[in-house]
């Protein structure tokens, strides 16, 4: 099941690249473009930690849509 | 639940994959009963073809794949050179880390497919020039030493582009430690891999042993080789079959 995101658009709006994004959440750089692609859904605990570092709620981050929820 | 965009076949590629799975298995087995019949048998027409190809092309293959290797150096220079002017560029670091992987892998293809010849070599030493032999050793202990070297040159790179993994693969726990550096979705891509690899491995053992099976029968081949393939066949599945078992008995009924 596709999760969307907006971890691309929250990373250049804190001038951060996908290395230093990865640093700051404890993973590669790789995986940061793997979730920011859709190709890889992350964990609730790495989605938390994403979540702290933009300061925001984690379904803001990360949502279905409509479509996908009913 | 963590998921990656499946790739879906269609019905064609799907046989198509399997077809592929059994004529493999299906060479190797035809290969290896023909060289054990060239060796009992040596008017056997094809397998004289196949020793004699083997014999004339061993050594200079062993330069090719010295050139190969060569090649890969390179590439993977180059790809040392764009890490240190990236700047942490994304796109850049994309781009080197798949050349890094390929390179690799090609280091070990590099590798086996030298291993191989290389035992060739000795086998046919007799037969061949005394300078071919010598030229082929020579180039096959280069290509050992500098696919080591330059394998633990991409690990290092791979440390700068993912800034997590252990960089030597000269301690004995170099596999585990690399396992344990990996994050969620490079473990979750390690185990779809693994799985596939096990399951096309299987299916190659099991069309392996069938064939083994029937060529020693019909005395083809020695009667030992069906149960070394029986052997790594086995070895194979119970190397899947006992971590799956423990991880099974470890669910409690609640």
């Amino acid at each position: 099941m596709p999760l969307h995101n907006r971890v691309a658009t929250l990373r250049s709006e804190h001038h951060l690249n996908q290395q230093q994004l990865g640093t700051l959440v404890g993973v590669s750089r790789q995986t940061i473009s793997l979730i920011e692609r859709g190709d890889y859904n992350p964990s609730i605990t790495l989605a938390l930690r994403i979540a702290a570092v933009f300061q925001q709620p984690v379904e803001s981050i990360f949502f279905l849509t409509e479509e996908e929820t009913t | 639940m963590k998921q990656t965009k499946p790739k879906q076949r269609t019905k064609s590629q799907e046989k198509f994959l399997s077809i592929l799975v059994i004529v493999f298995s299906a060479f190797v087995g035809l290969c290896a009963s023909l060289f054990a019949q060239s060796a009992t048998d040596p008017l056997s027409a094809m397998g004289e073809l196949l020793t004699t190809v083997a014999r004339v092309s061993c050594a200079p293959l062993m330069i090719v794949i010295l050139l190969v290797t060569v090649w890969f150096a390179i590439t993977l220079h180059r790809c040392g050179k764009q890490i240190e002017r990236a700047q942490q560029d994304d796109k850049v670091y994309a781009t080197c880390r798949k050349q890094v992987s390929l390179v690799v892998a090609g280091f070990n293809v590099c590798q086996i497919v030298g291993l191989t010849l290389s035992s060739l070599v000795l086998n046919f030493g007799k037969e061949l020039q005394f300078g071919w032999v010598v030229v082929s050793l020579v180039c096959f202990i280069v290509q050992m030493i500098w696919n080591f070297v330059l394998v633990n040159k991409a690990i290092r790179l791979n440390c700068v582009l993912d800034g997590q993994k252990p960089d030597s693969i000269l301690t004995t726990s170099f596999h585990k430690k690399w396992l344990n550096a990996c994050d969620e979705a490079e473990l979750h891509q390690i185990h779809a891999c693994a799985y596939r690899s096990f399951y096309f491995m299987n299916q190659v053992y099991a069309i392996l042993m069938v064939l083994m099976v029937v060529l020693s029968t019909i005395q083809l081949v020695p009667p030992l080789v069906p149960f070394l393939v029986g052997g790594l066949y086995l070895t194979h599945v119970m190397s899947y079959t006992i971590p799956a078992y423990k991880i099974d008995s470890m669910d409690a009924i609640v």
